[in-house]
């Protein structure tokens, strides 16, 4: 009997003070998840839901359309050819940006002194601000007087319109990221080799494999999985292109680089037709989870 | 070491290629640094000699009026003013969040914490796309377009940050928190004197992050901050670019004094960058 007493008191102390925890495991919590929800949660629930709507911004939600938003969409030529801009950025950003801090990282991975020189002479151009550095290339492109053209009538070429020219003017938007740019991702592949082990170079060159027959066999299935992660990533950001077109063109020259979040954009800010841009920007949220899941799959069942 | 192995070294077709590697990366390390440094030279130029059709590398005569006639002429102490305070308080805030949240996850472990943590962690999805008109129909919802809160709270938590920090907790020994606690240690002191000093580099990973990325974003700003007395340096460059008509070597100022932040700010961190990217693989 006392026993049992005094196990009870037992619980019952271990137990508020197993509440009084909970309590402030939750309180810690709360700053938090209320911003959570608040701004991330309810955001995206409230564009999701206005999608179905005419939005009236003193009267919320407004006249309620049905998928009529959705409809107009897909219907629309413009923003359909927004699409395609969108991945043909994406090809050009495959052709001309991606491969770049591979290879750069491998030849900075072999560099037996300096390796930190490099590293971060690679590096800090890359830290410059993505809107600055745009800017400057801009001025690089103008036709009157741009360094450009300039380079381009010393080596004795005709002069080009650069971003004003459609067939050039995805080349001049990927330029800068095969020059420079690169660093960024660099680091990242770097920091990826260094955990390819060793000793499986030393036993391959043993048993007479070639330099690039040991890069084929074994670098690159040993840095897969940082490839894979940052091709998504660049899936994601062609998908989501927009600052730089901003800045860059305006969309121009004659929409041919117009994305689709620049004409979400433009929807928003020229036309007040929030539902609208909502509906184009669910449309590409849904496009990027879509692509993001069928390529983990694709990915997972090969490995 | 690595794919060329020190022996082939020795032959002469390993010192050409080892050679060839040199070369390329001396290049390649050169062309990086031009744009900057041509951005650099060309604050000290006129505005003629940066729209000349044959451009020179050097200027004529090193003045400073670019400097004198950009910071006389826009208000960009009031944009870097802005440019910071932006800064410290969403890094403040979202530290201070992220850091409660993640302890909570970590070492009280409560009982909804598997699900809220997965809650959290979806938000990881969402892009900025999908959030930044339904954000600026919410804040004007609220009356908050235009005042700088409206953009501190957008921010003012990052779950990406609460997944690192809760993982660099989760290796901090509860031994450390039980003995703070015999000796009478509350939760606070025990986040202040015992987490924090130890989770220095993760610390430095995030709060780097959470800077780039404020001091880069200009899309929120754009939509949330429309006066121009609220403006980041980022706008400040968007909103001249997009107006035309600026004097080139104006914009070569604006431009270069925007670079020098980042790249201070990355060259203090770049070590702990090289850690956090390596643990987390993903860059900010």
């Amino acid at each position: 009997m006392k026993h049992s007493i005094e196990r009870n008191n037992k619980i019952k102390a271990t137990g508020s003070h197993a509440f009084r925890k909970e309590m402030i495991a939750v309180l810690l919590l709360l700053p938090a998840l209320v911003s959570i929800l608040l701004f991330k949660y309810f955001p995206m629930l409230l564009g999701f839901f206005e999608t179905f709507f005419q939005m009236n911004i003193i009267r919320l939600p407004g006249k309620f359309i049905g998928f009529d938003n959705y409809i107009r969409a897909l219907t629309d030529s413009q923003f359909l050819g927004a699409f395609f801009h969108n991945v043909k950025a994406f090809c050009y950003s495959l052709i001309m940006n991606f491969w770049v801090p591979i290879l750069l990282a491998m030849l900075i991975d072999e560099v037996r002194g300096g390796k930190t020189a490099f590293r971060l002479a690679y590096f800090i151009p890359a830290c410059a601000p993505m809107i600055a550095m745009t800017v400057l290339w801009k001025y690089f492109w103008q036709p009157d007087y741009g360094l450009a053209n300039y380079l381009m009538t010393t080596i004795g070429i005709s002069e080009q319109m650069w971003l004003n020219d459609p067939r050039l003017v995805y080349f001049c938007i990927h330029f800068p990221g095969l020059v420079i740019g690169g660093g960024m991702n660099m680091v990242i592949y770097l920091a990826a080799l260094q955990d390819v082990p060793r000793e499986l170079y030393e036993a391959a060159f043993v048993d007479g494999v070639g330099v690039f027959n040991r890069i084929r066999y074994i670098t690159l299935p040993c840095i897969k999985s940082t490839i894979v992660l940052l091709l998504s990533l660049s899936l994601i950001n062609a998908f989501n292109l927009m600052e730089n077109i901003m800045v860059l063109t305006g969309g121009g020259p004659a929409n041919s680089t117009q994305t689709m979040l620049l004409y979400a954009y433009q929807q928003a800010t020229n036309s007040m037709d929030y539902s609208y841009a909502m509906t184009m920007a669910t449309i590409i949220f849904a496009i990027t989870m879509t692509l993001t899941v069928v390529f983990n799959r694709i990915t997972r069942e090969k490995e | 070491m690595a794919v060329i192995q020190n022996v082939e070294l020795k032959n002469p077709k390993g010192k050409l290629f080892l050679t060839l590697i040199y070369i390329i990366l001396l290049i390649g390390a050169v062309v990086q640094f031009l744009p900057l440094v041509w951005l650099f030279v060309g604050t000290f130029k006129t505005n003629n000699e940066l729209v000349s059709a044959i451009p020179k590398f050097l200027p004529e005569k090193w003045s400073l009026d670019a400097y004198i006639e950009a910071f006389a002429k826009y208000d960009i102490w009031e944009n870097i003013y802005n440019t910071v305070f932006m800064c410290v308080s969403i890094i403040v805030v979202q530290t201070v969040t992220s850091t409660l949240a993640a302890f909570s996850f970590s070492k009280l472990k409560p009982r909804c914490g598997g699900f809220v943590y997965m809650l959290m962690l979806g938000t990881q999805m969402f892009s900025t796309t999908a959030l930044l008109f339904p954000t600026y129909i919410m804040m004007t919802k609220m009356g908050l377009i235009g005042s700088k809160a409206s953009w501190i709270l957008t921010s003012s938590a990052w779950a990406y940050a609460i997944v690192l920090y809760k993982n660099f907790f989760d290796n901090i020994p509860k031994d450390l928190m039980e003995a703070a606690q015999i000796d009478g240690a509350g939760t606070f002191r025990q986040i202040l004197h015992i987490i924090i000093p130890l989770s220095k580099p993760i610390y430095a990973v995030c709060i780097l992050n959470t800077f780039m990325a404020v001091y880069n974003d200009f899309l929120f700003p754009l939509m949330l901050l429309p006066n121009e007395k609220d403006w980041t340096l980022m706008i400040r460059i968007f909103a001249l670019d997009n107006a035309g008509g600026v004097k080139q070597n104006v914009m070569y100022v604006l431009l270069f004094v925007t670079c020098i932040p980042s790249i201070v700010f990355y060259l203090m961190a770049q070590r702990n960058i090289q850690e956090g990217v390596s643990t987390s693989g993903i860059k900010g």
